[in-house]
């Protein structure tokens, strides 16, 4: 679903690459967590993997399709929710996912069946016909997460996406991505949870200075690091990176 | 006081920052802005030599009859009203949407002393226009009376012409956010504030013009007879009325002791505010920032019917626009200062047009003969000229890009051609563009009715002149956005790319102008140099705009 091959990134001058030759893959029906401390290269992976960054050498593949080449039918496969959900502050709730659905070509009654669906579990129906300026910042990443969704994407990317969430909240999106994921979609999302991590992940990505420094399965990362938490484990190989 | 200051201090640091700071090639730089603010200033300099020859008139009709003082005051009023509009619309981010209260209110300092620093920074804007009215005054009473105690009052009455206009601004800013819930939105508050003060300036012309049309003498009997306007504004503005009678005392004693007084109000009008500001802002501030979501709720049955879809560019268009018609700050620069100049300019020439007895301006004009190939000439090239100032005026997509801010990623992101989401801003831009040319023009045709070739020829014209500077001006703000701001004001009014907009725009209709002057001498010449040169500038900011355009996009993070 999502190939990331040799992927390196500098900013401006800089000798120090902000991403170092990375290689990932994410398939159908996993949850990938990418996890690294501030600074360590999961922003600006994500935003190669969306087309707002390009990247210096390497390819990066969303279903078959390279971002850079062939950037609309990239970009029509997966749907992204930003770390800031300080977005379309105008629009009011039921126009900015009318715009996401146009966006996205979303038929009129698979967008009705969405927001329906959608405004139900993250109890939003009742506050579509306010402005998003208006809403609470768990209200706004929750619209923004809903118009991400609104085209069913191969791939689900999520940036920091539990942050401002209420309890209930936070578990209903949780679930969804494992269900995104059980339908045949693919979930990346980057996190400082590391019990999130811990949980939801089929995959952990570990990034720090740049460079992916494990890659695979949690419980593989867990028996190379003598059965240690993932939180020990986190604090030890990013301290010795 | 020390607590006091330090406040004062971080308020102003970070105003005059954010006022100040820009980016020049990826750093900031306070030299830029600083720049740019004296361009501002300016450009304010031939209003400023208006407005002193007009008071400089005022005051020399008024110093003939012995009425000096009158004057003064009515100088003085006007100024207190127009710094009491202007701190409606200013005072409000320093006190209440800065959102700073509450980060300071758990530290240990007295309520008074946040109020009063925010009352201090606010005042000090406020002296800094006062000053700049009260030199303009006071030049103007030096070259009708000379030097002297006169014109010394005339300073003094700088120091108390802000403190009671800004008093009062503030006091219905806080009533207002105490009890009126909607306006506790910036948007809400910015479009009420906005639209009042347009009203406030149609009003002001009108009246002025009905000013115009009274002679001298008239004038001076009417505001000798003290109008009840003028009585109740020496009423609510105590200060200047003690500063005019200073101005126009007999002696030395009176002017000190009419001084004194006006000093003495402004103080009894700043206890006054601290009682009431202690009663009323804290109570408007806190949980100003608490948020529900308005609007009627919405049902399962609205979603039904409202989950509709549309083309990817007519929905963008529907975003650009719902956008900058929502933002106040876009909407008052840059769509009604094409949709509702004309429309002062109309007010202020409808009396010009009907005046004159019998041969009124609007009996000749509509008497042009258009057979006449120079006259027809010269109306095709009046109408290239108002359409590329208009244009240039409109700067909406020269602001674009910059009004998407640190959000600009999300352009980058959505699956759409970034030619197709140029386009539609540019289209969101031209069609305002093309309301504002319609206002102009439909009663400009119904005044003159030129003949339909000439008139279609004219609209022609104003087409490839629009698009040129519309897509000219989205290009400029793709090769320097601003998208690092704070306030969606700073992306409009401290963006150089608009001031190059409105002078481009300006410039080349001057060159129009010229070349109409001196060669463009008959109908067809004129239709064909305009028309064709405007498809020539379309075609390469087409070009610069879609091809250049869509690379630096692509380029920008």
């Amino acid at each position: 679903m999502l190939k990331i091959t040799d992927v390196s990134k500098t900013y401006g001058n800089n000798k120090v690459k902000a991403v170092d030759n990375i290689r990932l893959e994410v398939a159908a029906k996993q949850i990938l967590g990418f996890i690294g401390p501030n600074g360590a290269g999961k922003t600006t992976t994500m935003k190669m993997i969306t087309g707002v960054l390009e990247p210096d050498a390497g390819q990066i593949t969303i279903n078959g399709h390279d971002i850079i080449t062939d950037p609309i039918a990239a970009k029509q496969n997966f749907g992204y929710v930003p770390d800031s959900p300080d977005m379309f502050l105008r629009l009011k709730g039921m126009e900015y996912l009318n715009f996401m659905a146009d966006m996205y070509g979303v038929s009129a009654e698979q967008r009705r069946e969405k927001i329906a669906g959608m405004g139900e579990t993250f109890e939003m129906t009742g506050a579509l016909n306010g402005r998003i300026q208006s809403y609470s910042h768990g209200m706004r990443q929750k619209i923004i997460i809903m118009g991400a969704l609104m085209h069913n994407p191969a791939l689900w990317i999520l940036d920091e996406p539990l942050t401002g969430l209420d309890p209930r909240s936070s578990f209903q999106l949780k679930e969804m991505m494992r269900q995104h994921a059980d339908a045949g979609n693919a979930v990346l999302f980057s996190t400082h949870m590391l019990e999130v991590a811990e949980k939801l992940c089929d995959k952990i990505a570990l990034i720090n200075r740049g460079k992916i420094i494990f890659f695979g399965e949690l419980e593989e990362l867990i028996a190379r690091h003598d059965n240690k938490s993932l939180e020990d484990i986190f604090m030890e190989v990013t301290a010795n990176a | 006081m020390r607590k006091f200051w330090a406040m004062v201090r971080v308020f102003l640091t970070v105003i005059v920052g954010q006022a100040l700071n820009m980016k020049v090639g990826g750093k900031e730089s306070k030299w830029a802005g600083t720049l740019l603010w004296g361009v501002v200033a300016l450009c304010m300099l031939p209003m400023g030599f208006l407005i002193y020859w007009m008071i400089n008139d005022l005051y020399a009709f008024f110093a003939q009859a012995g009425q000096i003082s009158l004057a003064v005051g009515i100088t003085l009023n006007m100024g207190s009203i127009l710094i009491f509009m202007l701190s409606l619309m200013a005072a409000p981010a320093i006190f209440y949407f800065s959102k700073d209260v509450e980060f300071i209110l758990p530290l240990p300092v007295k309520p008074t002393q946040i109020v009063g620093a925010k009352f201090a920074v606010a005042l000090i804007f406020e002296y800094l226009l006062a000053v700049v009215l009260v030199v303009i005054m006071f030049f103007a009473l030096w070259g009708n009376v000379g030097a002297g105690m006169i014109t010394f009052n005339m300073l003094l009455a700088a120091l108390t012409l802000p403190i009671l206009p800004l008093i009062y601004s503030t006091v219905i800013i806080m009533l207002l956010m105490r009890f009126v819930r909607m306006v506790r939105d910036p948007d809400k508050y910015n479009w009420i504030v906005g639209l009042l003060s347009l009203g406030f300036a149609v009003v002001f012309v009108i009246y002025s013009q009905d000013m115009v049309t009274l002679d001298e003498e008239s004038l001076l009997s009417m505001l000798m007879g003290e109008p009840v306007a003028m009585t109740a504004l020496n009423a609510v503005f105590f200060t200047n009325h003690l500063s005019a009678l200073a101005v126009g005392a007999a002696d030395f004693g009176t002017a000190v002791l009419l001084q004194l007084g006006s000093l003495g109000v402004a103080v009894a009008g700043l206890v006054i505010f601290f009682m009431l500001a202690k009663a009323l802002y804290f109570k408007g501030v806190i949980g100003l920032s608490e948020s529900g979501a308005g609007g009627k709720k919405m049902t399962r049955e609205d979603i039904m019917t409202g989950a509709v879809g549309q083309s990817i560019f007519k929905a963008y268009i529907m975003k650009e626009i719902r956008v900058l018609f929502r933002s106040p700050v876009a909407f008052m620069n840059c769509v009604l200062m094409v949709l509702f100049m004309p429309i002062i300019l109309a007010i202020s020439f409808v009396p010009l047009l009907t005046a004159g007895g019998d041969d009124t301006l609007m009996e000749v004009l509509a008497a042009v003969d258009f057979s006449d190939p120079r006259i027809a000439a010269i109306a095709l090239v009046a109408m290239a000229i108002l359409s590329l100032t208009m244009s240039g005026a409109a700067t909406i997509t020269a602001s674009a890009i910059s009004r998407e801010g640190r959000n600009f990623f999300v352009m980058k992101y959505l699956p759409v051609r970034y030619r197709t989401q140029l386009n539609a801003k540019a289209a969101s831009g031209l069609i305002v563009i093309g309301v504002g040319l319609a206002i102009v023009f439909v009663p400009l045709f119904i005044l003159f009715q030129p003949p339909v070739l000439l008139a279609v020829g004219g609209v022609l014209i104003t087409l490839p002149a629009a698009v040129f500077l519309n897509y000219l001006g989205l290009y400029f703000d793709l090769l320097k956005p601003k998208l690092d701001w704070d306030n969606e004001a700073e992306a409009v009014k401290q963006n150089m790319n608009i001031l190059l907009m409105i002078f481009g725009g300006m410039g080349v209709a001057a060159g129009v102008g010229v070349a109409g002057w001196f060669w463009l001498h008959t109908p067809l010449v004129a239709f064909a140099a305009l028309f064709g040169g405007g498809i020539a500038l379309m075609a390469l900011a087409l070009y610069l705009a879609l091809v250049k355009g869509s690379a630096l996009l692509k380029r920008l993070h």
